[in-house]
């Protein structure tokens, strides 16, 4: 395995050089270096991809080609290398011909359930990518192709942070081979690139890096490789880890880069032109560039009709806002501006706050102050008592501060509405840095009323507007702000609808859809069906596929 | 990815028009009345179009030399004296009308919102944000405009809306009036508060299409010149004439009339002056921004953050000069005069300078 | 990265240099720590009793007016009004568990009396959530300039708050305790709000009033209101104002009147009167628009009004022909027309007498004759003293579009 700096310079020449045009239908040659050559090539650089050379029944040059993360390597032993690597002594008939050699293997020799024969080299790739093994043999102009895709599912289950109503319910575990195969599986194309190497002096956890090669910037992929290179540590533990080294500001609250539990969530990614990192012992991804959209997105948004993903956003909008100004809003209009409250109301909540010995910015700071330690407290606890301790939590201690007058029942509405508001955000370390920023906002009411809650805003709006995730504006596509790229912020539009990729993310191929695809809802190519069409019925599963991707 | 012409038309658009509305707003109604009673619409407008012109005659010139900004190219020119020199008097102008501004911002604050806290803090808060803020890269100073202007404008248009339905119509015939002295003198002080779209010069360099430069200010000074026109309706046709011309903040007033439902919220003037408070940021985070980069220009300093810190004390300093806020309208009516004096004499300057110098070329080709 | 961090320490640095600077919280002031006032009341002081100022912002000065007003606040008592609807709420009438404070003050303006009241009382005093002024029909007759002044100057002050002009004492209006509300001025808050919402009353905020007082070409008027059984308040009328000064009030049915012809929607009110052939009949107004045209006719200003009301009929008595038929309806309608007329007419009259031109016929003569109003009119009185002898022309049209659900 290269090292990282190699892989970054390998990169980077590879891409300043133009990359020769790919033939597209090519017999395969029956000399072995070469079509070896030519598959490589195909297949780009792959961390995953096993190349084994043999003596196949210890008298000719064989090749055996195939993703680990695909294949159950075990099985790959016993049934095909087992027999084919058994010396002549096994093999009686063996033919005297080449030509007759496949036939031979695969009649007598692997035991294999399904496979199939090709002399086209342009097909094996693909082939490959399924999960499938490509055996070569010098001198003969044919390839075996055996099935022995097997997706290393073992110990897979539900993403304890991220769950959804619909959408898979896989996560990653700790294996890197099993969460690449999660991703390989997920997509299967020949431009998936996977690139494993170890960071880390004394621990050389393998770091692989994944992008889809003709989709993402490549401008991208360079910088993601060469922030990997810096990397000088004798130990990477977990994803986090990756993820402190190489984003862009650490002083700044907001998380700049994505971290999922989801193979789903990384595929989506990848497909929009991001790079996605994972660490060998870490159940987690880390996705490049990161922008304030991850804040209120989930998985829910896209398997869910649109209309309702785009509602449900928006309330998780309306959320994080509560969780974040909320308290401080409360702050400044009690302290400050009672004439904003309609005057029954100001009567009332003067009453409700008569006994409080408290301002009512103390009096927010403590409760939202023992409202953190609690639910601190709950995620350390198992999860049995944990959640009977946070019924305990909030509803005796809320209304014993209540009734010991330390705090108003408005305040303790206020609060719940704070917490439960920061638990709608999607992305943990997103709420997190949301839940703590509230604090200096609070701060800031006491001071100086709603003018310093707008001075908080605007300094924490400007900071986002300054801030940038491998280049890419933090608040895109708001900022820099092209109409197509709205699309899928505040709500989300049909999937046949967002015909481009985000542009902000540079990507090299930038139609999701086939350029001639109409973008036609389904009923529309139904009707079409019964009417005499020009298209034909291929086209319009071909269309309709597409669509689902 | 690293292409410094970043800046879209919209988003120089955005720039100026956000940089315009600003601390004016909400006495702007009171001047108007004051010039031409119920026509006071039509000498908003008329102030509109005459900053109109005077940015024409800014940014055609500037347009000609898509690759500089104003300060470069003057030195060529008319030589790097007489550049110097001008440059200097706009910097002083801006440092004054940074501080000017926010001395308004903060007695408005002080006098309506916080009457205990003293106009220093108010003042120096707003001051520091700025700064904060003014130390970034022009691309990233355009990002901010654009992404606050679809606040400003959607409140105060939400206001507007709002109290439109109490409008009548009575209060604002006549529409027209003859063009007398004092009508003139109304429009000229409407259209100091559009001198701000100088700031186009700084763009331009940036800017993905230079010569979209003039089409970007236009669609600003509309922009900013219907709120303000539409802010003029609203409060002289809320009020009447002669009480807008008693108010010393008739828009605040305005927005205070304007309830949101029954008992919903039950004074928009906290939340209008919050909406306010963004797009005064915006305007003094212009002027402040401005001004440190001639200071950088002109003492070649080594950044421009270094030359935004060193201006805070004395901008400060400037802000708090004034005595009573009659005496700081009075400061912004005669930087209005001199704004108004340098951004039509200065291009005129230039051009005169331009045409000469190409004729001189042409003779000698 | 390694470099950014000392810049970035040196900023916290000066952030936390500037900190003391900014710490302060200067004007934070609890809800419940404030002194929220939610109603005034002024009267003028007897002459007798003047004498005993509280001289909190002035030692004793001949300059100053030697007349005093009395003003009576409603303060909101913190913990009085329960949190939340309905939970318990105490009986209303007990004096111990009333929901407000009323503390009266003397002064010589409205600033000294709340500067007096400041003194007597433990918070600081904030206007912010003042609903409701009420003042006494002798202060109205007399000068209303400081009490606008101080009024207009104060940032605190709403312009939706309701001033009142009231029939006798208007301190006796903070004394009144209904049951519907558990605070005072906020029932007499809610029942103008709901008078307006019910057509009973145009709305006519302080800010309104002010409008109008300032217009050369109209003049402004106030609900003027009354106790009746000590605890129920009626809308009495309009009172109008001339040269910023009260000259005199309407019947509550002129209010009707009045909205008529500025065709303020929707109608609320209801006639009763007695028809030529159909007995008594009551009919209630839905809706109302107005047609104004204005005219100079030789050189004076002429106003025409084109009434429209939409009506249903409400009741019908004392006459044994049944309302059957399209007929009767424009019989009655007929009958209708003349005699509201005449209230009409009545009213216009009655104004041009004391000089008051609540219609504001003078902004429609400055808006469509600007060159008349130019050459004639150069203050406000001048516009007063030519209105009483404007000529107002009043048609009506009443439409009844409903009867009930009675046949005949």
């Amino acid at each position: 395995m290269q090292a990282w700096k190699d892989k970054y310079t390998a990169y980077v020449h590879k891409q300043q050089q133009a990359s020769p045009p790919e033939p597209d239908k090519s017999p395969l040659t029956g000399n072995l270096q070469a079509d070896l050559q030519a598959l490589q090539a195909r297949l780009g650089d792959n961390g995953d991809l096993v190349v084994r050379d043999f003596q196949l029944f210890g008298a000719h040059q064989a090749v055996m080609l195939f993703f680990s993360s695909l294949v159950n390597t075990e099985q790959v032993r016993e049934h095909v290398l087992k027999p084919l690597m058994a010396g002549p002594t096994g093999h009686k008939e063996i033919p005297e011909h080449m030509a007759g050699m496949i036939h031979y293997i695969w009649s007598t020799a692997v035991q294999v359930t399904q496979g199939t024969t090709t002399t086209d080299i342009s097909v094996l790739p693909d082939a490959a990518v399924k999960g499938e093994l490509i055996l070569l043999i010098e001198g003969v102009p044919e390839a075996l192709v055996l099935d022995m895709r097997q997706i290393d599912m073992r110990g897979v289950e539900q993403p304890q942070t991220e769950q959804v109503i619909r959408g898979p319910r896989e996560g990653y575990v700790e294996k890197l081979e099993n969460n690449l195969s999660l991703l390989r599986y997920r997509l299967q194309s020949t431009d998936f690139r996977i690139e494993i190497s170890p960071i880390g002096t004394r621990t050389q956890s393998r770091v692989a890096l994944c992008y889809i090669e003709s989709i993402a910037d490549s401008g991208l992929v360079a910088e993601a490789m060469r922030r990997i290179s810096m990397i000088d540590t004798d130990g990477i533990l977990d994803a986090g880890y990756i993820e402190q080294f190489i984003e862009d500001q650490p002083l700044s609250p907001f998380p700049q880069v994505q971290c999922t539990e989801r193979p789903d969530k990384t595929v989506a990614a990848l497909l929009e032109g991001r790079v996605a990192m994972l660490v060998d012992g870490s159940p987690f991804a880390v996705i490049v560039p990161a922008l304030f959209n991850q804040f209120f997105q989930t998985v829910d948004d896209y398997t869910e009709r649109f209309i309702m993903g785009s509602l449900i956003r928006i309330i998780r909008l309306i959320a994080l806002s509560f969780s974040l100004f909320f308290p401080a809003l409360y702050v400044s209009v009690i302290s400050f501006n009672p004439e904003l409250m309609p005057t029954e109301f100001a009567v009332a909540i003067s009453g409700g706050r008569a006994g409080v010995p408290f301002p009512a910015v103390l009096e927010v700071l403590i409760m939202e102050v023992s409202m953190e330690v609690l639910r601190e407290a709950t995620i350390r606890l198992p999860q049995m008592i944990g959640g009977a301790l946070s019924i305990v939590g909030v509803l005796v201690i809320g209304q014993a501060a209540v009734g010991a007058g330390l705090a108003s029942p408005i305040t303790v509405v206020i609060v719940a509405l704070t917490t439960i508001g920061s638990f709608a955000t999607p992305a943990y370390n997103a709420a997190i840095a949301l839940r703590m920023l509230r604090f200096p906002l609070i701060i800031l009411a006491g001071m100086f009323g709603l003018y310093g809650v707008m001075i908080g805003t605007i300094l924490i709006l400007n900071h986002l507007l300054f801030l940038e995730s491998f280049g890419v504006p933090y608040m895109s596509p708001f900022i820099p702000g092209k109409w197509r790229d709205l699309k899928d912020t505040l709500v989300r539009v049909p999937l046949w609808w967002m015909r481009r990729r985000p542009s902000f993310l540079h990507a090299q191929n930038n139609d999701r859809l086939s350029r001639n695809v109409p973008a036609v809802h389904v009923d529309q190519i139904l009707r079409q069906e019964g009417e005499p069409s020009e298209q034909s019925p291929a086209d319009h599963n071909a269309a309709r596929s597409r669509r689902h991707q | 990815m690293n292409n410094l012409r970043q800046i879209t038309t919209l988003r120089a658009a955005a720039v100026i028009s956000s940089t315009i509305i600003g601390v004016g707003i909400l006495s702007f109604p009171r001047y108007m009345a004051l010039a031409g009673n119920s026509s006071a619409p039509f000498i908003a407008f008329s102030g509109v179009v005459l900053s109109f012109l005077s940015y024409w005659l800014l940014a055609s010139l500037c347009q000609r030399f898509p690759k500089e900004s104003l300060f470069v190219f003057s030195r060529r020119l008319i030589g790097r004296p007489l550049a110097t020199v001008f440059t200097a008097v706009i910097l002083i102008l801006f440092i004054t009308l940074t501080g000017i501004t926010t001395r308004q911002f903060g007695d408005v604050a002080t006098t309506v919102l916080y009457k205990k806290t003293p106009i220093e803090a108010t003042i120096f808060l707003m001051l520091l944000v700025s700064l904060l803020s003014s130390r970034r890269n022009v691309v990233k100073f355009s990002y901010i405009h654009f992404f606050y202007l679809p606040l400003i404008v959607g409140s105060i248009v939400l206001t507007i809306l709002i109290s439109l339905k109490s409008v009548d119509l009575l209060n604002l015939q006549p529409i027209l009036m003859s063009p007398t002295l004092e009508f003139w003198n109304g429009a000229r002080e409407a259209s100091y508060l559009f001198q701000s779209s100088f700031v186009i010069t700084l763009l331009i360099p940036f800017m993905e299409k230079p010569k979209h430069a003039f089409r970007a200010g236009a669609l600003a000074i509309i922009m900013s010149g219907a709120i303000y026109v539409l802010i003029v309706i609203a409060s002289v046709g809320m009020f009447g004439a002669e009480e807008t011309k008693l108010l010393i903040y008739p828009t605040l007033e305005m927005a205070r009339s304007a309830a949101f439902g029954e008992g919903f919220l039950e004074r928009l003037d906290a939340i209008f002056i919050i909406i306010w408070v963004i797009s005064v940021y915006t305007t003094v985070y212009t002027t402040y921004y401005i001004s440190a980069y001639l200071m950088q220009n002109l003492f070649a300093l080594r950044d421009q953050s270094m030359a935004a810190s060193m201006l805070l004390p004395l901008i400060f300093a400037l802000a708090m000069l004034p005595p009573n806020v009659f005496e700081a309208y009075k400061w912004i009516l005669h930087l209005g005069n001199a704004g108004m004096a340098l951004m039509v004499g200065y291009p005129l300057l230039l051009w005169i300078a331009y045409f000469i110098r190409r004729a001189g070329k042409e003779a000698s080709s | 990265m390694t470099r950014r961090l000392p810049r970035s320490l040196a900023l916290i640095l000066m952030l936390a240099m500037a900190a003391p600077v900014l710490s302060g919280c200067w004007d934070q002031v609890e809800i419940e720590d404030r002194a929220l006032v939610l109603g005034l009341s002024i009267d003028k002081v007897s002459a007798k009793e003047a004498e005993k100022g509280d001289e909190v912002t002035h030692i004793h000065d001949d300059h100053l007016p030697a007349e005093m007003i009395s003003v009576t606040a409603q303060i909101a008592v913190p913990g009085r009004v329960p949190l939340g609807p309905g939970s318990g709420g105490g009986n209303p009438g007990d004096d111990k568990t009333s929901p407000v404070w009323v503390v009266s003050v003397r002064g010589i303006s409205l600033d000294d009396a709340m500067n007096n009241l400041q003194q007597q009382i433990a918070d600081p005093r904030y206007l912010v959530h003042l609903r409701i002024i009420i003042i006494s029909e002798d202060i109205a007759r007399g000068n209303l300039e400081e009490l606008n002044d101080y009024l207009r100057r104060n940032p605190e002050i709403r312009r939706r708050t309701w001033l009142l002009v009231s029939e006798g004492k208007a301190s006796d209006f903070m004394d009144v305790n209904p049951p519907l509300q558990r605070v005072p001025t906020l029932y007499i808050l809610s029942m103008m709000e709901k008078s307006v919402s019910s057509g009973k009353f145009p709305r006519d905020y302080i800010g309104t009033f002010w409008s109008a007082d300032t217009k050369w070409g109209q003049s402004a008027y106030l609900p003027y209101v009354a106790l009746r059984n000590r605890d129920n308040i009626l809308i009495k009328g309009l009172a109008y104002f001339s040269g910023g000064r009260m000259v005199n009030k309407t019947d509550p049915i002129e209010i009707g009147g009045f909205m008529a012809l500025k065709g303020i929607d929707p109608g609320g009110y209801s006639t009763l009167f007695h028809t030529n052939k159909m007995g008594i009949v009551m009919t209630k107004i839905n809706e109302r628009f107005t047609r104004t045209r204005s005219y100079i006719k030789d050189g004076k200003p002429f106003l025409s009004y084109q009434v429209f009301l939409e009506a249903d009929l409400d009741e019908h008595y004392g006459s044994n022909i049944p309302v059957d038929s399209s007929a009767k309806l424009q019989e009655i309608e007929r009958d209708f027309e003349e005699q509201v007329r005449s209230i009409l007419t009545g009213l216009v009259k009655q104004t041009q007498k004391d000089h008051s031109d609540i219609f504001g016929m003078g902004e429609m003569i400055r808006s469509h004759h600007p060159a008349y109003w130019k050459e004639h009119i150069h203050d406000k009185d001048d516009w007063e003293s030519l209105y009483s002898s404007t000529e107002v022309d009043i048609q009506m049209k009443l439409h009844i579009r409903r009867v009930g659900l009675k046949d005949q």
